[in-house]
This record gives structure tokens, C-alpha cells and sequence, in this order.
């Protein structure tokens, strides 16, 4: 396993997210102070709308946060433009979501090659990257096939292969179990800790205590703050 | 270009997988499309395309006016045609030509037939040979040599079922033994479709009609380096010189003059406005066919919301998946299109055969290389047009709800008020009252039914003429 770096990959102060629908504001996370290693493996569990997922897509760029600081890669994303956010998420950061989400009418191996395609890499090495990818996650011999003909846990590998297909920064995943049974589910914690392993961070959300705990460092949120973090092997309260 | 090959095979893909949508949008467009095709088969021939004649933009109608007597256009008189002749300096030469006809007899049941008299020069001004035999000799066009026809193309088919033997043979025409000496190539109608054979005017020019007698319309081809406007300027003199030398005739107080206008502005200035209004019609019609389109993208748009957030969650960014929807958009326009264009050739038929009496150059009316361009812009500009706003609206998805487990794929408020705003466009964009394909006749009466009255003498104060 590859030692965390010293420098923060992704550094969170005072970070809030309030929903506005009609005249109700839903405060998602208030005050979140987080900092991620390169190489940590992180799970940031708790129960169904806490604001783990809330707290995901804002690490992702895939949402804005109403106040607080966020610095990925000591950049502060604030400030970063449309385009610059576009271009973070399809190079330096690679998503895995509960549901999959691979576009039905993409093969498996057009699924994967997507982030390439949108990087305007060569068809050759796109060719080669995403042969690696499916490998590494046993789906080779899937490429062809359209993602309605193959498993839920077939079709996680294959969000797996295309979230690292990149080489990202970071994988986040959303309950990347949520939709699998537990066989399955084992196996794709598996294949995170092997990418772990291999060097990648991963910042994963689970509402499931037995997942969380093969992370190095677990955050646990309840209504929208962080209230405890625990380590392999300890637990820290927090406020 | 990869990537322009890449959204065209999953554009194509996601059009096959959606028949139902697809044929849809593909038949209002193809109606919409092909509407305007038809239309501007019509628009290319008659008014875009230059006449079928070498140099046409040389070749003027030459008419008369009394301007005091609200008499804008006259035709020529016998002996007002052999002054000008003499007078001219701006013209290779001065053609003349009026309406005639009579019941032709020899091959066959006896027929009524229209024709037009012809000077000998009027073929060699439009530069038009015979495509068999030949066509009139100076000595033909004198009276007592004149009994001799040459067939219209179309007329020589379908009464003689197109026998080159013809040539030389001698039919009856009004009862007086005609030789025929040759038939026009195909295409050929002037003055008008209606004409079935020519003969020669053979004007006695040693004792012309009266001068009030006006019968003739004039037809000349501007000398080369001679301008529009030195020739008009040559017609206004001799007109004043009339004046001076026949003071009878030409009485200051009536304002003669002579002026030209350009053929292929006589030949279809009449019907410009009405094909003009009716190709604005149509261009409506299609309108309307883009704004439904527009409408059923935008109700799909909503159940592609996950797929477009999924694309720009992977790094998609917004001017590229604006590329990939239009290039969807213009993929559908040109299968509308090319199904335009089916309709439009089966449309050009129909049109061809319910035009209105007297529209010109109706021969001409194809759908040809011009056409074709003009369809496959036609059908791009529409993908653009009802492609952009649903490809806009679709490109700012809410990353964060539509990617969630169950994200929403309902639209939002934006959204409908959106298709709202298209369903008003729609009804704004509904011509109050369409032109009709058979109102675009000309005002002036075909050359078939002007045979009665021009070979009726006709008083100097005669009623305008329906050539120019």
C-alpha cells in the first residue's frame, strides 16, 4: 500500500451546500472541514441524507457549494471557469455512481473510452488505454456488448474501468455497492482496494458500516456535519 | 473529424433505436422541406435561371407607350416596325412576331392548332437552330412565298409521333398547302408554351397595314458593346422623330414613346411577386415543421437529461455536446430531406401539370444540381434551427440530481416554459392566407388566347398587350 502524501489533494474549509426549492432551504452540509491525501483510501459514511452524496458531487465539480473554501489540488476551485472545471473532472478525477450510469447505447467498450474521447486522445492509444482498463477489471472479453446485456455487477467493473481509464487524480464513488448484492458488492470493494493498492485515492460514500470499514479513514456524517472520524483500527469524535 | 465521424454513428444509432420518433420527425420535415424544394424547383426555373438562349441578357422587348393616354405598353404597327428597323443603331436586328393559328389537316384527324407568325430574323436573334430541317429565309418571309411551318418539338412528338420523314412534307393548314421545312429542338416554346408551330409573318413591306394597326410585338438583341440604356436612349429618339414626322399619328399631346424591357423581365416579372409570396409561404410551412421538431427534441431532451449529465460529468463540455446534438439535429433534417426531395420530384410533376395558364417557361421547371443545393441547405439550415434550442437547453443538466440513484428526469419549469414558447412561435408563424400555386398567373392573356385579337386591327389607341 502506497503511503498517503503530506500535501492535502483536497482540502475543505467551513464547507456549506443549502438547497433552495419554492421557498423551503434544505441546509445539506454546513461547516465541513476535510483534507484527502494522494494515495488515501477515504469513506465518507452515514445514513440515507446525511449529505454524503451532496458532499461528493461538490468534490467532483459536479455541484457548487453556497459558502466555505474548497482547494483541489491547491487550487481553489471557486475560481476555476466552466471549462476548467470540465476539464479537472475529465482528467483528474474519475466517478463511480450507484447506479452505474453507462450510456445504454454505447458498447462497453465505447462507455469506457468516453473521458478519452472528450481528452482528444489518438484512437490508437484510446484503443490501447481502454483494453488496459477492461482488463484490469476482468472485462475484456465484454467489450462488444451493450451494457443491458451484462450483470449489475458486470456493468460496476465496467463504471470501474471507465472511472480509471484517465489515470484520474482521484476516484470518487458514490455507494458503488448500492446496486449489487453482496457477492458482488464484495468484489467490487475488492477491485477498489486493489486500485488502492496500485496507488490511487479513493474517496468513496456508503451508507454500509462493513464497506466503510475497508477504507483507511472513515468520515462519518449525520444531517450535514461531520460528527466522527475514525482511522483502521480507531475512532476520533469530532465536535 | 474523428469526432464529427463518432457523433454521426451515434447519432444514426440513436436514430434507429427511436423509429417511432424518427419517422415522425422525419415526415414533417420531409414535408417541410419538400414543400420548399417544389416550390423553388419552380422559383430556380422561372425566375433564378437565366433564359435558354445565348446571350439573353442582350435580348429586349421593344414596346410602345402613350403616356397621356394611359396607354403604358403598345405593340408595333407594320410601318412603325419598318421605320424603327431603318432607324436603329443599337440592334443586330429587330424580330417581330404575332399570334396566329388555324385547323391543320394531312397525318391524321383534323386539329386546331396555335402558332406563332414570325419574322425571318426571329430565330437567328435568339440564336436558336432548327433541330431538324431549318428555319425561315428572308425569301419566305414575303408574302406569296410564306407556306411554310416549322413544328414545335413537343407538338412534332405527339401529332406526327416524332418522324423525321416530315420534313419536306406538306400539310394543310386553314385549308392553304403548308410545306414543313423543320422542327425546333425540344424546350423550345417561344413566345410561350402554347405555340404548336411557327410560320412566317411576311410583312408586305411595300404596302404595309395602316399605322394604327398595332399587331406586332418586337423582339431585338442589343449590338454587342451597345448598353441597355444607349439602346433606350436610341428608341426614345426615333420615337421624338416620329413625333416630328408624322405629326398625325404622333400628336405631342398623347406623349409617344418606345422603351425597352429586359426578356427575362418580360417573360416572368408578372409572376415574380406571386411565386415569390408563395415561396415566403412555404418557408413558413417549413417554420412550422421545425418548431414541432423543435418540440418533440425538447420532450426527448428530458429522457436523454441522464445521458447528457453523464457525458458532462466525464468531461463533456458544453460546446461539445451543443456539437453532438446538432449534428443529431442536422442528421434528421437531411433524412427529411432527402425525403423532401422524393416529394418534391413527385411534387414538381404535379405542380407542372396544375400550373396556372400562361406561367413561363414552365418547360424549364426541374429538379436539377440547383435544387438539390438548394435542399441540402435547406436542410441544414432546419437541423440548425430546430436543433439549437433543445441542444442549448439540453446542455446545462443539473450534474448533481440527475446523476443521484432515480435522479429526476422530469422537466423542469425552464423547460416548459420553453415548449410553451414554441407552441406560440408555432401559431404566430401560420400565414394568415396562403398564396396559391394558381394564382401565380400572369395578368396578361396566354398567346393562345390573344389570336383572336391580334389578328384584329387594332386602333393606335389600342389596349395593352400581353407580351413583352
Amino acid at each position: 500500500m502506497m503511503n498517503a502524501s503530506a500535501q492535502p489533494l483536497i482540502r475543505l474549509e467551513g464547507l456549506t451546500k443549502v438547497f433552495y426549492t419554492d421557498e423551503v432551504e434544505t441546509h445539506a452540509l454546513a461547516g465541513i472541514h476535510l483534507e484527502l491525501r494522494q494515495g488515501e483510501y477515504v469513506a465518507i459514511a452515514g445514513p440515507s441524507g446525511c449529505g454524503k452524496s451532496t458532499l461528493l458531487s461538490l468534490l467532483g465539480l459536479l455541484d457548487s457549494p453556497t459558502e466555505g473554501g474548497y482547494w483541489l489540488n491547491e487550487k481553489p476551485v471557486a475560481e476555476l471557469s466552466l471549462a476548467e472545471r470540465t476539464r479537472i473532472r475529465n482528467q483528474e478525477i474519475g466517478f463511480i455512481f450507484q447506479n452505474f450510469n453507462l450510456i445504454g447505447d454505447l458498447s462497453v467498450f465505447e462507455n469506457v473510452e468516453l473521458p478519452l474521447t472528450y481528452r482528444g486522445m489518438a484512437a490508437a492509444e484510446r484503443r490501447e488505454r481502454v483494453g488496459e482498463a477492461l482488463d484490469k477489471v476482468g472485462m475484456g472479453h465484454r467489450a462488444k456488448h451493450l451494457p443491458s446485456q451484462l450483470s449489475g455487477g458486470q456493468q460496476q467493473r465496467v463504471a470501474v474501468a471507465r472511472a480509471l481509464v484517465g489515470r484520474p487524480l482521484i476516484l470518487l464513488a458514490d455507494e458503488p455497492t448500492g446496486n449489487l448484492d453482496s457477492k458482488n458488492g464484495e468484489a467490487v470493494m475488492e477491485l477498489l482496494r486493489e486500485l488502492h493498492q496500485d496507488g490511487a485515492t479513493v474517496c468513496m460514500v456508503t451508507h454500509d458500516t462493513r464497506y466503510a470499514k475497508h477504507a483507511e479513514r472513515a468520515i462519518h456524517l449525520f444531517d450535514g456535519r461531520i460528527v466522527e472520524e475514525t482511522k483502521a483500527g480507531e475512532a476520533v469524535e469530532v465536535g | 473529424m474523428e469526432t464529427l465521424w463518432q457523433d454521426l454513428r451515434y447519432g444514426f444509432r440513436m436514430l434507429a433505436r427511436n423509429p417511432g420518433f424518427t419517422a415522425v420527425a422525419v415526415l414533417t420535415l420531409a414535408l417541410g422541406i419538400g414543400a420548399n424544394t417544389a416550390i423553388f424547383s419552380v422559383v430556380n426555373a422561372v425566375l433564378l435561371r437565366p433564359l435558354p438562349y445565348e446571350e439573353p441578357e442582350r435580348l429586349v422587348m421593344v414596346w410602345n407607350e402613350l403616356t397621356k393616354e394611359g396607354l403604358p405598353q403598345l405593340w408595333f404597327s407594320e410601318p412603325e416596325l419598318i421605320d424603327y428597323r431603318q432607324r436603329q443603331q443599337s440592334f443586330e436586328g429587330m424580330a417581330a412576331f404575332s399570334g396566329g393559328g388555324g385547323n391543320l389537316t394531312g397525318r391524321g384527324e383534323p386539329l386546331r392548332v396555335t402558332a406563332a407568325n414570325v419574322s425571318a430574323n426571329f430565330f437567328p436573334l435568339l440564336r436558336v437552330d432548327a433541330f431538324l430541317g431549318r428555319t425561315f429565309t428572308p425569301e419566305e418571309d414575303t408574302p406569296g412565298n410564306d407556306r411554310v411551318i416549322v413544328l414545335e418539338h413537343g407538338f412534332w412528338q405527339r401529332r406526327f409521333g416524332g418522324d423525321p420523314a416530315i420534313i419536306g412534307e406538306t400539310v394543310s393548314l386553314s385549308d392553304n398547302p403548308n410545306t414543313v421545312i423543320g422542327v425546333m429542338p425540344s424546350g423550345f416554346t417561344f413566345p410561350d408554351g402554347t405555340v404548336d408551330l411557327w410560320t412566317p409573318l411576311a410583312i408586305d413591306t411595300a404596302d404595309p397595314n395602316g399605322r394604327g394597326s398595332h399587331y406586332l410585338r418586337v423582339l431585338a438583341r442589343l449590338k454587342s458593346g451597345v448598353t441597355f440604356e444607349q439602346a433606350s436612349a436610341d428608341m426614345h429618339n426615333i420615337a421624338k422623330q416620329m413625333e416630328q414626322d408624322y405629326p398625325d399619328y404622333y400628336r405631342p399631346d398623347r406623349a409617344w414613346n418606345t422603351y425597352l424591357i429586359p426578356l427575362h423581365e418580360s417573360e416572368v416579372g408578372e409572376v415574380r411577386s406571386a411565386l415569390l409570396v408563395l415561396l415566403g409561404a412555404v418557408g413558413f410551412v417549413l417554420l412550422i415543421a421545425c418548431t414541432n421538431v423543435a418540440n418533440l427534441l425538447l420532450a426527448r431532451a428530458a429522457v436523454r437529461e441522464k445521458e447528457v449529465a453523464i457525458r458532462a460529468a466525464l468531461g463533456a463540455g458544453r460546446l461539445r455536446i451543443v456539437r453532438q446534438l446538432l449534428t443529431e439535429s442536422v442528421l434528421l433534417a437531411l433524412l427529411g430531406g432527402s425525403g423532401g426531395l422524393l416529394l418534391a420530384m413527385w411534387g414538381t410533376d404535379g405542380l407542372v401539370l396544375l400550373s396556372p395558364a400562361g406561367l413561363p417557361r414552365l418547360n424549364e421547371i426541374a429538379v436539377n444540381e440547383w435544387v438539390l443545393g438548394f435542399t441540402l441547405l435547406v436542410s441544414v439550415i432546419a437541423g440548425v434551427l430546430f436543433g439549437l434550442v433543445p441542444a442549448l437547453h439540453a446542455s446545462r443538466p443539473d450534474l448533481h440530481n440527475t446523476l443521484k440513484e432515480g435522479g429526476r428526469s422530469a422537466a423542469g419549469a425552464g423547460h416548459h416554459r420553453l415548449r410553451g414558447l414554441l407552441v406560440v412561435s408555432e401559431v404566430a408563424l401560420t400565414p394568415p392566407g396562403v398564396s396559391s400555386w394558381r394564382n401565380c398567373r400572369p395578368t396578361r392573356p396566354t398567346f393562345r388566347s390573344v389570336i383572336s385579337r391580334a389578328t384584329t386591327a387594332i386602333p393606335l389607341r389600342a389596349t395593352s398587350g400581353r407580351w413583352g
